[in-house]
């Protein structure tokens, strides 16, 4: 009888995808899956300039000693980051030495800049084990990525005074 | 010499006639009756009922087959009259969702197999998700739509989703599977057409052309002029009816979800249900950028249990 019921329930079951989940009953809350989206922003979208999600885990911090700690760390390690990515970018791209020059030291300064606000106040580690941003890093990593932008913009040459307007040929009616 | 061709013809034609012939149509009065309620033999035992799916099979309308199913809990037990309920469903184009709600609530919430087929029914009944959730809340079974999951992200983590989307690409990476959707949601249009036979109309086509020629030993000296002209109108009185059609719309909801392996039937810009499990929501790098009012679209994170065409 049990065979009879096993085999009626295996040939009433609907053709399934195979590539989903397995399904659980509706009652209880499944488990969830909580490893980051192939999506999340990590410092290889922040180099590349590409949309991402706020989906890391770092890990947290629990004692205030630990939190003080962090902050200073996750700033450190914005800032190395920072300067990393700003050699990178200006790197092969730049002939010019001089010009090469400018946009690095203004790079860095911009990303030094960011990364006042990269401290998280120590709640978490700026990065997890594979480099990602969490949601907490979100205003950090926005940040850095309009530093390292600005990096691409070429710096204007010092503006000359402006020549006298032309004479007209026609006279004016001035009132 | 021209009697070959046309028995070649004939035997062509012919042979598209041996084809197997569609399943007749049912009659509106028989479409429309109410479900046979003629009770279940008694003395039919279980063996005699067959395969499920077999069983499914001799039942043309699926109200039928649904209540017959119901039925044979009286003298086969909840179970076994359980797998020939599922039968009607996966036979398919089963749409009665609110007979099966009342007859089978409990299966419903404690069944594996459940959530695929209630997303199964979903997708035949054309993906009116706001009136059919509804209907299955109303009966406390926990199936809910995605905007509800993204507001208290906390409270639906781990309970089944589902919506109509489209598969907008699909990213690969270590060896990990993602779609990325694009919710869409039902709207309407409407049209004005003319009602079928009451329409009177007219049609006319002139046509005309012309030519000239002159010759002159004055100023105009010669030439020749050609020209034509076609006309062609239609115009058509009658009664005219509004045409009310539904239609699919982009809410701009994003949602990433996770396969185990990719599928070739899972075609990319087509419109499919999909029942998925929430595992919870996360802020686009774009969004930051936005308007500072705080409420920036979280795109949903999901596993993908199974979808469904419309």
């Amino acid at each position: 009888m049990l065979t009879l019921t096993i085999v009626m329930l295996l040939s009433a079951e609907p053709d399934r995808f195979l590539g989903g989940a397995k399904p659980t009953p509706l009652n209880t809350p499944a488990a969830v899956d909580t490893t980051p989206s192939n999506q999340a922003c990590s410092t290889l979208t922040l180099r590349h300039s590409s949309k991402c999600l706020f989906d890391g885990r770092p890990a947290v911090m629990e004692t205030d000693a630990a939190r003080k700690k962090q902050a200073k760390d996750n700033v450190e390690l914005a800032k190395g980051l920072g300067k990393g990515m700003c050699t990178e970018r200006l790197g092969p791209t730049l002939e010019d030495e001089m010009e090469r020059a400018r946009r690095m030291k203004l790079c860095v300064e911009g990303t030094t800049r960011a990364s006042a606000v990269c401290s998280l106040e120590g709640a978490e580690v700026l990065l997890d084990s594979e480099g990602r941003f969490s949601n907490r890093a979100g205003t950090c990593y926005e940040a850095l990525a309009t530093a390292l932008q600005m990096a691409d913009v070429p710096i204007p040459p010092k503006e000359a005074p402006e020549p006298p307007p032309a004479k007209s040929r026609y006279p004016t009616n001035a009132l | 010499m021209i009697r070959f061709p046309f028995v070649a013809c004939v035997v062509v034609a012919c042979a598209a006639c041996v084809t197997t012939p569609p399943p007749p149509k049912m009659s509106t009065a028989e479409a429309f009756a109410p479900a046979d309620s003629a009770p279940v033999d008694a003395a039919q035992s279980r063996a005699a009922l067959g395969a499920p799916k077999d069983w499914a099979r001799q039942y043309r309308r699926d109200i039928d087959c649904e209540r017959n199913a119901h039925e044979l809990k009286q003298h086969n037990g909840r179970e076994v009259a359980w797998t020939y309920a599922v039968a009607c469903i996966a036979k398919g184009g089963f749409t009665q969702l609110e007979s099966l709600v009342d007859h089978w609530d409990e299966e419903l919430r404690t069944r594996p197999e459940a959530p695929a087929l209630i997303a199964q029914i979903l997708a035949s009944r054309g993906g009116h998700l706001r009136v059919d959730l509804e209907i299955l809340q109303q009966k406390r079974i926990p199936v809910f739509d995605l905007n509800s999951a993204l507001k208290q992200s906390g409270a639906f983590k781990g309970r089944y989703l589902v919506f109509v989307a489209k598969i907008s690409e699909l990213k690969e990476k270590k060896g990990k599977t993602e779609l990325v959707l694009l919710e869409q949601a039902l709207g309407s249009e409407s049209a004005m057409v003319l009602s079928n036979g009451r329409g009177y109309g007219s049609s006319g086509t002139s046509a005309g052309s012309g030519a000239a020629q002159w010759r002159s030993n004055g100023v105009l000296g010669s030439g020749s002029a050609s020209g034509s002209y076609s006309r062609s109108g239609s115009s058509v009185s009658g009664q005219y009816e509004q045409r009310v059609t539904d239609v699919f719309e982009e809410t701009g909801q994003e949602v990433i979800a996770k396969i185990k392996q990719p599928d070739p039937f899972l075609t990319v810009d087509k419109n499919l249900v999909f029942l998925v499990r929430f595992d919870g929501s996360a802020r686009l790098d774009t969004d930051l950028a936005g308007d500072g009012s705080g409420d920036a679209l979280r795109t949903a994170l999901v596993t993908l249990i199974s979808y469904h065409d419309l």
